[in-house]
């Protein structure tokens, strides 16, 4: 799967997503957004569910990741930063298999 | 120290910053006259001494100040903020609330409940003319436990002078940590910071502003802190301490945690809503090891699990029997190994999922979740996760034909209105064939 279809991926997890989000709660939709710090409504529980639905749409594409894991958490710049980090590193990830 | 104690201190602190919300704070001083003003207020509208009143609104100068002056008219306080207002009206019942107190804006509602209180347990605060405090943890039936308290006991620790931090408040009033940072911070002439959300940013910004010292917080939190990278982007050379609780913390958060904050000390706390807050000593700043304990407090641990005789314990549970053994230790529950003084939690009962420091029950979860039209039968299991401790996941058979987003999203928002947030599963698969086999084994070891 390429770059540009992950991002695509990610953007539509964020679109459906926000459909159970109230007004004040939405997240950012376009594929440049910021997901944590900044301006980001995304809380530690939001961003779990927003990972989770992200892994299960990979999964409809015949693709399995798992994004959370020590590796993630721990590397020095966070890979859930923004649309385009977690693309890359979803990419990275397929890519080193 | 007895609530005249408290706000005669409140006096004395006098010009001194007490609360601040944003970049406006107020002084010790306004505390006291909102404090008296509540009580006139209270007494004018004609809330009696003793009466079970339910305090709703958000944290800030004036929801405190309105809990001093029902605590001075020995009223029995029902704290109600955003976090657990989604059950209010379990916790008007349970409580059996007869007044309600709601800060709205600057607007304040104050109304009979129409509801009588003659629980026994009250009855014992009202012949002693103590105030009380009722807090709500979950509880394994799906409602939660009612654990009420004598405010008289709980102030009790605090007649030992401490240290004046400048704290930023993490938990509200509806949780024992967070009447634990309000009274001892203000008994101390400390100040309280309350942040504009619980994000890393605006914690970051808080505690940057304010010039925060002591960040008493969850592990979840402080995972999300080093993840946003915020605590890059403010100088948070004011802070001095980071206490954490309410759930195991991972290995790989406090190693990372003492490498990007080398200055700040790093502290474990241990409490539950039924027994308050232990003081406790971690060995090092790396390990989870501690000591708990202390003046007022005696453990014992039987068969791996820890037991907690605490003198500001709660009087006992509004809806359950009294969980105290004869001789007046509590059982935590929490499964603990022993190494001379110290102790390390190991981990909760097997049935309990502990999402980012809250417990959760999975039949609370399965119970509304059944309730649903679409759903036929549903199961609900933590997952570990790296982020939050553990997750929920609901394996759900539908009762029709539906597509996974769209049932994701109906669950999602029938659970917003019934649950709170930390409660509503984040993995939703849908059944493959039937849930009886897997749920009865499951059921069976939640009950056990």
């Amino acid at each position: 799967m390429d770059k540009p279809s992950i991002k695509k991926i990610i953007v539509d997890s964020i679109k459906n997503l926000n459909l159970s989000r109230g007004p004040d709660e939405q997240i950012d939709e376009s594929p440049d957004a910021r997901l944590l710090g900044g301006e980001s409504n995304l809380d530690s529980l939001g961003l779990v569910t927003l990972l989770i639905d992200i892994e299960d749409n990979l999964a409809d594409h015949e693709c399995q990741v798992s994004l959370m894991d020590e590796k993630a958490m721990s590397r020095n710049r966070s890979p859930f930063r923004s649309v385009e980090s977690l693309a890359q590193y979803i990419a990275d990830f397929i890519e080193s298999r | 120290m007895k609530v005249k104690d408290l706000l005669e201190k409140l006096k004395k602190f006098g010009g001194r910053r007490a609360i601040a919300v944003g970049d406006r704070s107020t002084s010790y001083d306004q505390i006291h006259t909102m404090s008296k003003d509540w009580l006139r207020g209270l007494r004018e509208r004609g809330v009696p001494e003793g009466a079970t009143v339910a305090l709703i609104g958000d944290y800030g100068p004036e929801s405190v100040a309105a809990l001093f002056a029902l605590m001075e008219n020995n009223n029995i306080v029902v704290p109600v903020t955003p976090d657990s207002a989604s059950q209010e009206d379990m916790f008007i019942r349970v409580a059996e609330v007869e007044w309600r107190v709601e800060l709205s804006g600057a607007d304040v509602n104050i109304s009979e409940t129409g509801n009588a209180s003659a629980h026994p347990l009250y009855g014992e605060l009202r012949k002693q003319g103590h105030p009380g405090l009722v807090l709500f943890s979950s509880g394994s039936t799906g409602e939660p436990k009612a654990a009420l308290h004598d405010i008289c006991r709980i102030l009790k620790r605090y007649n030992k002078p401490g240290k004046a931090f400048r704290t930023l408040v993490f938990l509200q009033m509806d949780h024992i940590g967070g009447i634990n940072t309000l009274f001892y911070t203000l008994a101390n002439g400390g100040m309280i910071v309350i942040p504009a959300s619980r994000s890393p940013e605006e914690v970051a910004r808080a505690i940057e502003f304010h010039r925060v010292e002591l960040l008493p917080t969850s592990p979840t939190f402080l995972n999300l802190l080093l993840l946003s990278g915020a605590y890059q982007g403010y100088a948070l050379d004011s802070l001095k301490l980071i206490t954490y609780g309410t759930e195991p913390m991972p290995a790989s958060t406090l190693e990372r945690l003492s490498e990007v904050l080398p200055h700040v000390r790093l502290k474990q706390t241990y409490g539950l809503s039924e027994t308050g807050i232990m003081k406790s000593k971690s060995r090092d700043d790396r390990t989870t090891w501690m000591k708990v304990g202390g003046e007022g407090f005696e453990t014992k641990i039987v068969n791996g699990r820890l037991w907690i005789k605490s003198e500001a314990a709660m009087l006992g549970y509004l809806n359950r029997p009294s969980p105290f053994d004869k001789d007046g230790f509590f059982d935590t529950g929490d499964i603990v190994v022993q190494d001379g003084e110290w102790i390390k939690v190991l981990c909760r009962e097997s049935e309990i999922i502990n999402v980012g420091g809250n417990k959760v029950f999975p039949t609370e979860i399965e119970n509304v979740i059944s309730s649903m039209e679409e759903v036929e039968d549903v199961l609900v299991y933590g997952e570990p996760n790296p982020l939050t401790g553990n997750s929920i996941t609901a394996i759900i058979k539908p009762s029709g034909e539906i597509a996974l987003n769209d049932l994701k999203n109906r669950v999602r928002i029938y659970c917003r209105d019934r649950l709170e947030r930390f409660k509503i599963p984040t993995r939703i698969k849908l059944a493959q064939g039937d849930l009886h086999s897997a749920r009865f084994k499951k059921a069976r070891q939640l009950r056990n």
